[in-house]
């Protein structure tokens, strides 16, 4: 049996991939569009500790921003802290998709940036943009399947849940409500 | 009034929510289209307790000019402040054809906070003052708020959306 990324043969591993959040509520479709660097995705990143074949210790970090699609110049960006457990359902077996599932705390900030038309009559004295920063925590949770490339790499495909646990207008969690992110990240053990 | 007559007809299509504010705004039509009065209110469709009214103000745009095109104006006051002694939020809107319109409310994630509702109303500018509160009689959290115009919305087919930023400042 060779080794690779997930025969516990590396004690960690770095990752980096994208992903893209379909919303389930229509009015948050309606307002806003995930755009980051002009693309419709998220980035998703970090370092996986190997604990054992079957189980690992990820810590995750997610940028997210949304512009709003009816105002000009708004948007909300989140990054988020996840650190978190991943069990492997399946054994280990060489070159054989494995499924996975995982679970994170999520320490998050969303700032969100708005244009606003000052006015105190209805004649607008000007453009000022406010700015508002929201911090919450939240569980994360994640189903996928990993593949291993080469003896060094492989990746992974999942899907990720965020639930916000404070109240998302007061307390922020802005970034994934109510939806799921499907994405895929490629590994590189260290 | 066999204009009357049919709009009256149209509305009981839409079932018996708001009756008596249908009768009131469907009385104030009539009258305004036989130049008695130049009001219309728009009623509110959810159950919350804090309600806005709008009226109509006149054939013409706010500027100046005849109506023509549908418009949502600048909201004010904004930034909103009930610590500065704001109390509600004004909204302006045009119409150029008779038509269907909403005026919806909505936070930063798109929950629907407040929403206005005519089925038919006549062309013309319209001002209406919302009163930003929570279900409950509380504030609003402080944030963003989008206030926006829909006109003749239906499932496959909007003639014209707009939105407009509120900021709302409170003391939380």
């Amino acid at each position: 049996m060779s080794s690779n990324l997930d025969s516990n043969s590396y004690g960690a591993y770095i990752f980096l991939g994208v992903d893209g959040f379909l919303p389930f509520k229509e009015s948050y479709r309606i307002n806003y569009a995930t755009k980051t660097i002009g693309l419709p995705i998220e980035l998703y990143g970090g370092l996986s500790f190997v604990i054992n074949q079957n189980l690992q210790a990820p810590l995750g970090v997610r940028f997210i921003r949304r512009a709003a699609n009816f105002i000009t110049g708004m948007d909300l960006q989140l990054i988020q802290l996840e650190p978190g457990v991943r069990l492997y359902i399946e054994k280990y077996r060489e070159k054989e998709l494995r499924l996975f599932l995982g679970t994170s705390l999520l320490l998050s900030r969303a700032t969100i940036t708005g244009p606003i038309d000052l006015s105190t009559s209805g004649d607008v004295t000007g453009q000022q943009t406010f700015s508002k920063d929201y911090y919450n925590i939240g569980l994360g949770i994640d189903l996928g399947l990993t593949y291993p490339l080469t003896e060094r790499t492989g990746i992974d495909a999942f899907a990720h849940i965020g639930l916000p646990l404070g109240n998302p207008i007061s307390h922020g969690g802005l970034g994934n409500l109510g939806g799921v992110s499907v994405g895929a990240v490629y590994k590189f053990g260290l | 009034m066999t204009d009357c007559k049919s709009k009256m007809k149209q509305r009981e299509r839409s079932g018996i929510l708001g009756v008596l504010a249908l009768f009131a705004s469907l009385l104030t039509a009539c009258n305004s289209d036989a130049g008695t009065s130049t009001n219309w209110t728009l009623h509110q469709a959810t159950a919350q307790p804090i309600v806005g009214t709008f009226h109509k103000l006149s054939d013409k745009t706010p500027s100046s000019g005849t109506t023509s095109s549908d418009s949502l104006y600048p909201l004010f006051p904004n930034p909103f402040s009930r610590a500065g002694g704001d109390t509600s939020v004004t909204v302006q809107f045009s119409l150029k054809d008779t038509s269907s319109a909403i005026v919806l409310i909505q936070n930063a994630i798109g929950d629907e906070i407040a929403r206005f509702r005519d089925s038919t109303l006549p062309s013309g500018s319209y001002v209406g003052s919302w009163l930003p509160l929570q279900s409950d009689g509380s504030s609003l959290n402080s944030g963003f708020y989008f206030i926006t115009l829909r006109v003749n919305d239906t499932i496959a087919h909007t003639s014209y959306i707009n939105s407009r930023l509120l900021n709302i400042l409170n003391n939380d």
